[in-house]
């Protein structure tokens, strides 16, 4: 037993030593996948020579950390996600207010007016499909939100749940936009697409790799993860619905008693510029860029051209989210 | 006599019982043991017994009374600080160490030089006779070897109480005679105070210098081994130590009693017209052909010819009677059916009170 | 009469210091680690602004939604459970008493081990890549069109193969330790061989089953990952909405209101098993050893039906894993099967951090987790001393919870002073060794009730405390459940995630973290050969074990602790 004692000592010793950090890098969590989250961060280090600890969680699971944090802050930035993200964090109190250089340059949409969050990028949602399956079936790839009501679709679909994923309520909030905000026909049209749901699935990719196997025929996504199926090789085409889809801005933010304010500052000015946002073609990060300044990259461009997107209002949807997908919940999901 | 190596006094153990709620397992237990005495606890299993000696040892804790061995009050001393040897019914081997191994255990604990050790362990395996199986595991050893082996580790660190826990019954009746003589040898070169427990009487009698007998909890009986099968204090006791007749008399005069018509001299002190029991051991008896139908005249309606001697049961009036006869070589078995004469010898019976 | 009883055992440890010593620590300890951090939930879940209530709870069992989940989630751990057993007794039958040899049994431990050693989404993946819509089997084999793999039928399924080893490891000791002996007797008094396995074999085993039963149905009760990748939404089970609750909506007090209602079955589970196997004690190892005989007891067809059930269930196991090494090596699974080396590269670089923290964790919680559970075991089930049920309960706690509770309530209880211990490993490391530990601590108590009290006894009477009886004699008697204990911890470092996807922190992270980050990524192939990886390390950690148990040459639990882990 004493030995016990001391190995537990000893540990604790160690672990104190192991933990302790060097000089001022900026902490994040980011909700950027880690393939998409790691050359930016590697193009801050280059730039400004201070190193990035980072750790990617999901929105809901690093709101959480950071909610579960607040009393005692491990990071300094929140990087990523969807604003709805954002939008809950405000009720918690867990960030702090500040405007970067380019805030002012931003369209209203891709900030929060105090300063609580600003846009790094926009990221639309996409009809994606497997291409064997629309052979096999003989279909069109869906352009229009009824063609995913076909009952070829039966048991077919994934896509996010809205539980847990933004990139599920930004598709609720988008079926809503093109019923004019009519809540009623919109619940009596995802109730109907329920029906050739396969599974809703915990996070907003989580549903890419079956369409892109052919374990399930297609599903909703925002487009980064959509393109990036594609360029891994899958077999997938994506579509828009002639009546519009919406789009949700990819935020990010500072946390409320960071222990690296001005290294966390300095990470948002980069993050919100230029300087970042034009490195995300070259990474094949295949986000729409927030900034003015940059311009879509061209086979992006392509991808959009035609498509009619609409940006998902924070305000309203801020107001109403939890009400909606409460009845999300009550009435579409089970 | 020798001084008191242990004492008990007044010792008590209370048990749940979940439907006769708490029960005594052990009631107000006396008992002293004299230094290099063996001193048996037998009785019917249940009786007590072996709870008596696990107090002894310290494996349960008296909930009344006091436990002192060599005037060193041990009632709440933890059995490891009492310098106890004990042996279990199973032995209770070590079944991951080596024979030596099992025997060098308590002085291994003492930390004893490693020479010492094995010049002790090496004595002691000599003493019980397994002088060449240090190197075996438990579980090549037959049961006897075992029992050695145990018996080796309790005694190699000279403790200053041995106690069994009815150490011989998992051995085959041959074996367990020649252990038990190899136990009461050993027990007497060493001169170790032991208390033995066993519920087989013939053991008790064969092992012990003095035997207490427990009945429910209770010691009803201490003493030698002659005190207890000429003077049982009890009906239980008699019955429980050897084979008996309890048989209902009269007292004719304080020096003659009346069993079924059969007088016997026997002086008893006591009032005339007393209805009194004796005790009277199958030995007492002595069977004579007789004519039928004279009073006092019984008739065999059993018999056992076992060589050195023969049993009989032989019903007089409303008694059945044990009777034992060991000199047939120069006599007729009795048959069944046959009209006998009773003689009870007086020097043998026993009142009981 | 408890009073009396409480208070002469309270005398008797104050007597022992060594035995009051460890008591207390562990006593702290389990206060630290499991009290406090549930206690922390509980106020933050039930406190309004100060004051206590009860009302989400009350909202909570109102929910419909809710109650089925809980339901679901009754049915679902009693069948994984019933199934579980059931497989790891054909298993452990197969292993003791078919008489295959050595080289045989490794094999088949090996694939029983499988999905105990891999990280959790394993085996849910492979169910869906096997029997899914386009599934290997389902589509390829069979030719169905449209099969949901999602529900009920897959979930129970998935949990039974990743949770049944718990049960053969539990089993298998106890039939090898029962004495062939008893059923060769029954078998000379005349029984049929069916009879004496019914009536002899299989009552023998009882304190067995109900151990193994309550690890799986605990386990199943508990597990997230699976029901999270499986069961669809049509059959939504209490831990995966808890994790919802706290992960997608946010709402704390929610999720801890569901973990709540997930505490009530395990805690009546436990209550049966302790009263059912609280009966029933066999004592069949004592310092007395019997000849052993190789047994008849087992008719040579029902001995060769065994071995091909049993068989025939390894393949299957082997059959997915070796999808997982397949999805490692090929450049994208499903779409472009040419071989590459390349997500190796990747794991081996990038992921370096995490295989290094997450060895360093592991290899910390071993000893500790193995001690602590065979300490705590042996308390129980050996000492007498006040709060000792209690003690055994609150040890179950962090078994019995939700991962994703423990790892919230680990959050909160431990981010602020006094106790700030988020962000480093120690968080982890006691979070792995207070949640997993309670397998090696029933191992030891079903152990220890095969080893007869008197061999401590025996020690104790030869003049060792009680320390150091416990170091020579109790130790290498219970070296199974010890090395079980520490292999269970070892294993579940290596690839658990539902509890400490909350504890990785930026200085330390963890493979099954960066697994579900790949998974999530689709980048399926490091995936596979992050969990490749992991399966090798558990294997070779186990191998080392199993060497160290055989050179123990513990008579006692003879083969049964050789080849406990596989060896």
């Amino acid at each position: 037993m004493r030995m016990f004692c001391v190995a537990l000592l000893a540990v604790a010793g160690w672990l104190a030593a192991a933990t302790a950090q060097a000089a001022d890098p900026v902490n994040v969590y980011t909700i950027w996948p880690e393939n998409y989250a790691r050359p930016m961060f590697q193009e801050f280090e280059k730039t400004t020579g201070i190193k990035v600890n980072f750790i990617r969680f999901s929105s809901g699971e690093a709101l959480a950390r950071v909610i579960a944090e607040k009393n005692n802050p491990r990071i300094d930035v929140l990087f990523g996600g969807p604003v709805e993200t954002f939008a809950a964090g405000i009720k918690e109190g867990i960030f702090e207010p500040y405007k970067s250089p380019s805030f002012a340059k931003l369209p209203a949409r891709f900030k929060h007016a105090d300063g609580q969050w600003t846009a790094m990028a926009d990221d639309p949602l996409v009809f994606m499909t497997n291409g064997a399956f629309l052979k096999t079936k003989g279909l069109k790839p869906p352009a229009s939100w009824d063609d995913l009501l076909d009952p070829a679709y039966k048991n077919q679909l994934q896509m996010a749940d809205a539980r847990t994923s933004g990139t599920a309520v930004t598709r609720i909030f988008s079926v809503l936009e093109v019923n004019k905000r009519d809540e009623e026909k919109t619940f009596a049209y995802l109730k109907k697409l329920r029906q050739n749901v396969q599974v809703y699935t915990k996070s907003g990719g989580g549903g890419t790799l079956p369409v892109g196997l052919g374990q399930a025929g297609g599903g909703i996504f925002f487009i980064v993860d959509a393109l990036e199926t594609k360029a891994k090789g899958y077999d997938v085409v994506i579509s828009f619905p002639k009546e519009g889809i919406g789009s949700a801005a990819e935020a990010i933010a500072l946390i409320k008693g960071a222990k690296n304010p001005d290294a966390g500052k300095k990470l948002i000015d980069f993050a919100t510029s230029a300087a970042m946002q034009s490195k995300l073609a070259d990474h094949k990060v295949n986000f729409v860029p927030a900034s003015p300044d940059v311009k879509t990259e061209a086979s992006l461009a392509e991808v959009l051209k035609g498509a009619t997107i609409f940006p998902i209002d924070d305000e309203y949807a801020g107001a109403n989210r939890k009400r909606i997908v409460d009845r999300w919940i009550k009435e579409v999901l089970p | 006599m020798a001084p008191i190596s242990i004492r008990l006094d007044r010792v008590s153990k209370r048990f749940d019982h979940t439907v006769k709620g708490e029960v005594y397992a052990v009631r107000e237990v006396s008992l002293s043991v004299a230094e290099g005495e063996l001193l048996t606890l037998l009785g019917p299993s249940g009786c007590g017994k072996s709870t008596t000696l696990r107090m002894i040892a310290g494996f349960e804790e008296p909930d009344e009374g006091m436990i002192s061995i060599d005037g060193r009050d041990v009632t709440h001393v933890l059995p490891n600080q009492r310098g106890i040897g004990f042996m279990f019914q199973n032995y209770a081997l070590f079944p991951h160490l080596s024979v030596f191994e099992n025997v060098a255990y308590g002085l291994r604990v003492q930390g004893k030089p490693a020479a010492e050790i094995a010049r002790a362990v090496g004595e002691v395996l000599e003493l019980v006779g397994l002088a060449n199986y240090e190197r075996q595991q438990p579980h090549q050893l037959s049961g006897g070897e075992q029992q050695r082996v145990a018996l080796a580790r309790a005694v190699v660190f000279q403790p200053k109480v041995l106690l069994f826990d009815e150490p011989l019954s998992n051995l085959d009746a041959k074996l367990r005679v020649e252990m038990r003589e190899e136990i009461r040898s050993l027990q007497k070169r060493v001169g170790i105070t032991t208390v033995y427990v066993t519920h087989d009487q013939e053991e008790a009698m064969a092992i012990s210098d003095r035997i207490a007998v427990m009945e429910r909890g209770e010691v009803v009986q201490d003493g030698t081994a002659q005190d207890l099968y000429y003077r049982p204090a009890s009906e239980f006791v008699a019955r429980f130590i050897g084979r008996t007749n309890i048989v209902p008399a009269r007292v004719l005069s304080p020096t003659e009693v009346e069993v079924e018509g059969v007088r016997i001299a026997f002086s008893s002190g006591l009032a005339a017209g007393q209805a009194v029991r004796l005790v009277v051991r199958p030995e007492m008896i002595d069977l004579h052909p007789a004519a039928a139908g004279s009073s006092g005249v019984a008739e065999i309606t059993h018999h056992t010819f076992l060589g050195e001697k023969t049993d009989y049961q032989a019903k007089l009036g409303a008694l059945s009677l044990q009777a034992t006869a060991s000199d047939h070589y120069r006599k007729p078995v009795l048959d069944i059916g046959q009209p006998v004469a009773v003689r009870f010898h007086a020097q043998g019976i026993h009142v009981l009170k | 009469m408890a009073s009396r009883g409480f208070a002469s055992e309270g005398r008797r440890v104050l007597r022992d210091p060594v035995l009051l010593g460890v008591i207390v620590v562990l006593w702290l300890l389990l206060a630290l680690f499991v009290l406090y951090p549930l206690t922390v939930l509980l106020v933050r879940a039930f406190s309004d602004e100060g004051r206590l209530t009860l009302e989400p709870l009350l909202g909570s069992l109102g929910d419909a939604g809710h109650r089925a989940a809980f339901f679901n989630s009754l049915i679902l751990a009693a069948t994984v459970g019933v199934l579980g057993t059931l497989l790891g007794f054909l298993f452990a039958l197969t292993a003791t008493r078919t008489g295959l040899g050595r080289r045989w049994l490794t094999l088949l431990d090996a694939a029983a081990l499988l999905p105990l050693v891999s990280p959790p989404f394993t085996t849910s993946i492979a169910i869906i890549f096997s029997f899914g819509p386009r599934g290997f089997i389902s589509h390829h084999l069979l030719g169905f069109d449209n099969v949901s793999a999602y529900g009920f039928v897959s979930t129970a399924l998935a949990e039974t193969l990743t949770y049944f080893p718990f049960a053969y490891l539990t089993l298998r000791p106890i039939i090898a330790a029962i004495d062939p002996n008893l059923e060769e007797m029954a078998f000379s008094l005349g029984g049929s061989r069916w009879r004496i396995f019914r009536t002899v074999t299989v009552p023998l085993a009882i304190p067995g089953f109900a151990n193994a039963f309550l690890l799986l149905f605990a386990a199943s009760l508990a597990d997230f990952a699976t029901p999270l990748i499986l069961a669809g939404n049509s059959f939504p089970v209490l831990p995966t909405q808890a994790y919802l609750q706290i992960t997608g909506m946010f709402d704390f007090k929610g999720g801890a209101v569901l973990s709540l209602m997930l505490l009530v079955p395990a805690a009546v589970v436990y209550l049966l098993q302790r009263y059912w196997v609280g009966r029933r004690t066999y004592v069949t190892v004592t310092g007395k050893v019997g000849q052993r005989s190789r047994t008849r007891a087992i008719a040579p067809w029902a001995s060769a039906a065994l071995v091909v059930a049993t068989v025939m269930v390894a393949v299957s196991i082997l059959y997915f894993y070796a999808l997982l090494v397949f999805a490692s090596a090929v450049v994208a699974f499903g779409a472009n099967n040419s071989f590459t080396w390349h997500h190796y590269a990747v794991i081996f670089t990038e992921g370096v951090p995490a295989i290094r923290d997450t060895l360093i964790i592991a290899l910390i919680g071993m000893p500790l987790g193995g001690l602590y559970g065979v300490l705590v075991g042996y308390l129980i089930a050996r000492r007498r001393f006040p709060g000792r049920q209690a003690m055994e309960i609150v040890s179950m706690i962090n078994y019995a919870l939700p991962g994703t509770i423990v790892g919230i309530a680990y959050l909160i209880a431990f981010n602020d002073p006094p106790i700030a211990l988020t962000g480093g490993a120690m968080i982890i490391v006691a979070c792995y060794v207070f949640r997993y530990s309670p397998t090696g601590i029933r191992a030891t108590v079903a152990l220890l009730s095969q080893i007869d009290r008197s061999l401590e006894e025996a020690s104790s009477s030869l003049g060792a405390g009680s320390g150091e009886t416990f170091r020579r004699v109790t130790l290498p008697l219970i070296a199974p459940a010890f090395f079980a204990g520490l292999g269970v911890v070892f294993i579940r470092s290596m690839t658990a995630i539902s509890a400490t996807i909350f504890l990785v922190s930026l200085s330390w992270t963890l493979i099954t973290v960066r697994i579900l980050e790949n998974m999530t990524e689709m980048a399926l192939g490091p995936a596979a050969a992050f969990s490749v990886f992991v399966i090798v390390v558990v294997f070779a950690v186990v191998s080392v074990l199993s060497a160290i148990l055989a050179r123990l040459r513990t008579a006692t639990a003879g083969a049964a602790a050789r080849s406990l882990l596989g060896g």
